[in-house]
């Protein structure tokens, strides 16, 4: 499928492996910082947004009710960071492998995508624990988690495949990247409630596939209902047409990697 | 010997690849698919490439430098994408590169090997032999645990043979790989890639070195310029490649009524006959060999005559050899035959008149028939128990 056959999968799982190796274990307390970075940033903005500005939610008093519905929206976000960057460094980051084993470059921004599915599963596992310790319900809904992470992880996919290739020419995409991405959160109702955007501003953010990814999140974690259907399918199709135009352009550039980097 | 069509590890159909010249300014076009190819200059590094890599065969591609090699190698290893044409593969590609290893000088040895095994996904359970084994066939000793920025460059490259080839991978893209340390090494290199391909690997191997062709291929191409100007057998395609001066064949020959096949009876008293035409007053001897190719280890001369008297008149001569009970294993070998003026008084050597050999790209082929025998050659022996008794 896609010029990938079932040798290019077993290698993209070892690559996914050695990337989380190299990004989790390289450090003594490795795995203890893959587990506390996302946590301790939870904590900062539950106190800021929840402590500090006091956010509530319409129709909920309560700062945990606002904080589960945060780290519901703010988790899946790290998560989204980490793989986007990820994936952009992909290829920068593994030169010597690029410059001398013989295999298909463009499994390195998929493989780097993966790596924030460490990130994801930290920020679920907290998630779940204060769902179940405020006594929240959850319904059958939660099934349908795994097809929003799917969707995440392939929208973030389609966008690396992009990012990672135009990095190796132009290094100052690495330098930009964390800027945008901030810009990006803050313009994607994850803080705040997205009816308390602007109403012309609300009629654009139903095109931004982060809202849809979020909203994707908490409407099976939080409101317990499926998913929008056509916002899920608009980041579907808008992955599909990224990531097939994505490929194309990596494949078409990568002869040129060797030379650039 | 020729594999069905369908069993191959890898093919290539129509294989092109063409570089802008001026890659820097063009990396948007270049993403963008926006004619790359038609404005500013191109080099149009291979052409029409067709190739096609049996299971458990080792395909030889040779070539001068700045032929295409790597280029080709780096296609079929999928670093490049082709311009034109389609690549088929069948298998686990393990790439023998420049054998720059991968990148990282700061690494050590023993970190350098853990990493390659990830990255082939070789199960934990095993990588502590097969690190063994890469300490042991390295000979690096302490200096496996010392970064790769400390080593020789001899030092590196064994690490990087003995990882590269530490597993069983199933096809092996080689690029001059086989050049590296001094000749004790050499030795084991050989032997690792003759296991290797044993156990039924594949791969190309591209190198401008045609012992090493023969050594490992039987299928081999010449690529000149960036197409292929010779598809075939490896002793073809060395000869291709060599392009030696064949002698003019004036004072001497064999006619063209020469046989270019001779079909001998394995454990049978065989001849060989071979007629003669010398054309001056001249001294005439013949010398015959038979040589046969082992893969891995290259031609062997299984006969070798000295040179023998033909004649000292002009005329038609007809030469026969004999072979007693021949001891060849039934087979495909490669007849040579040489025509020399004898060395005259004062002179050293003799003078080449005429030759049909493999090196000379114009070798007889020689079909050994019977029974299989377990090996290439068979003396005459007898077996007899004598109870201990009588001794």
């Amino acid at each position: 499928m896609y010029g990938f056959n079932r040798f290019d999968c077993r290698l993209m799982v070892n690559l996914f492996r050695m990337t989380v190796r190299d990004r989790y274990l390289g450090s003594s307390l490795g795995s203890f910082w893959a587990i506390t970075n996302p946590l301790f940033m939870l904590a900062l903005f539950t106190y800021v947004f929840g402590f500090v500005f006091k956010v509530r939610l319409p129709g909920s008093e309560t700062t945990l009710a606002y904080v589960i519905w945060l780290i519901s929206g703010y988790g899946p976000w790290i998560a989204m960071t980490e793989a986007i960057t990820g994936a952009t460094n992909s290829v920068i980051g593994a030169s010597g492998l690029v410059k001398n084993m013989a295999f298909k470059t463009e499994l390195l921004p998929i493989a780097g995508t993966l790596v924030g599915l460490i990130n994801l599963a930290v920020s679920l596992v907290f998630l779940f624990v204060l769902l179940i310790w405020s006594g929240s319900t959850i319904s059958w809904h939660v099934l349908l988690l795994p097809v929003v992470v799917i969707l995440q992880f392939a929208f973030a996919a389609a966008l690396g495949m992009w990012l990672s290739a135009i990095a190796v020419f132009i290094r100052d995409v690495v330098q930009i990247l964390p800027t945008l991405l901030t810009a990006l959160m803050f313009m994607t109702p994850i803080f705040y409630p997205f009816e308390s955007m602007p109403a012309i501003i609300q009629k654009v953010s139903v095109a931004n596939p982060f809202y849809q990814i979020a909203e994707g999140y908490r409407a099976t974690l939080l409101e317990n209902r499926v998913p929008d259907v056509l916002g899920l399918g608009y980041v579907t199709l808008l992955s599909a047409v990224i990531f097939h135009f994505g490929l194309r352009a990596f494949r078409r550039a990568k002869g040129a990697f060797d030379a650039a980097m | 010997m020729q594999q069905p069509c369908r069993d191959f590890a890898l093919r290539c159909v129509h294989l092109g690849k063409s570089f802008a010249v001026h890659r820097e300014q063009r990396v948007w076009r270049l993403l963008l698919g926006m004619e790359t190819h038609r404005k500013g200059p191109v080099v149009e590094a291979l052409r029409d490439i067709s190739l096609t890599v049996p299971r458990g065969k080792i395909v030889g591609v040779i070539g001068r430098n700045g032929a295409g090699k790597s280029t080709l190698l780096r296609l079929l290893g999928q670093v490049y994408t082709p311009t034109t044409g389609s690549i088929e593969i069948n298998g686990q590609i393990a790439g023998l590169f420049e054998l720059g290893g991968m990148g990282n000088p700061n690494l050590t040895g023993r970190e350098y090997a853990i990493r390659y095994l990830q990255f082939m996904g070789v199960p934990g359970a095993s990588v502590a032999t097969v690190l063994d084994d890469i300490a042991d066939f390295s000979e690096l000793g302490g200096a496996f645990d010392q970064r790769i920025r400390t080593y020789s460059s001899g030092m590196a490259a064994r690490l990087y043979f003995a990882v590269a080839t530490a597993c069983q991978h199933e096809i092996y893209l080689i690029d001059e790989l086989l050049s590296v340390g001094d000749e004790h090494f050499q030795a084991k290199c050989w032997r690792r890639m003759r296991e290797r391909l044993l156990n039924g690997a594949s791969g190309v191997l591209v190198t401008h070195d045609w012992t090493a062709i023969v050594k490992l291929c039987e299928q081999a191409c010449v690529i000149d310029e960036g197409r292929f100007s010779f598809v075939g057998s490896s002793d073809l395609a060395v000869v291709r490649y060599l392009d030696l001066p064949v002698p003019e064949a004036r004072a001497a020959r064999f006619p063209d009524t020469i046989p270019q096949e001779f079909v001998l009876e394995s454990g049978e008293d065989s001849s060989v006959t071979v007629p003669v035409e010398v054309l001056e007053d001249l001294p005439v001897e013949l010398a015959i060999s038979v040589e046969m190719l082992r893969i891995g280890i290259g031609w062997e001369i299984v006969i070798l005559s000295e040179y023998h008297a033909v004649g000292d008149k002009a005329g038609r001569y007809t030469v026969v050899f004999t072979i007693p009970a021949l001891p060849l294993a039934p087979g495909r070998y490669s007849l040579n035959l040489f025509l020399a003026r004898r060395a005259l008084p004062g002179q050293r050597h003799r003078v080449g008149l005429d030759c049909r050999s493999w090196t000379y790209g114009n070798g007889l082929a020689l079909r050994i028939e019977g029974r299989p025998l377990p090996a290439a050659v068979t003396l005459p022996f007898r077996v007899q128990a004598i109870p201990a008794e009588v001794a």
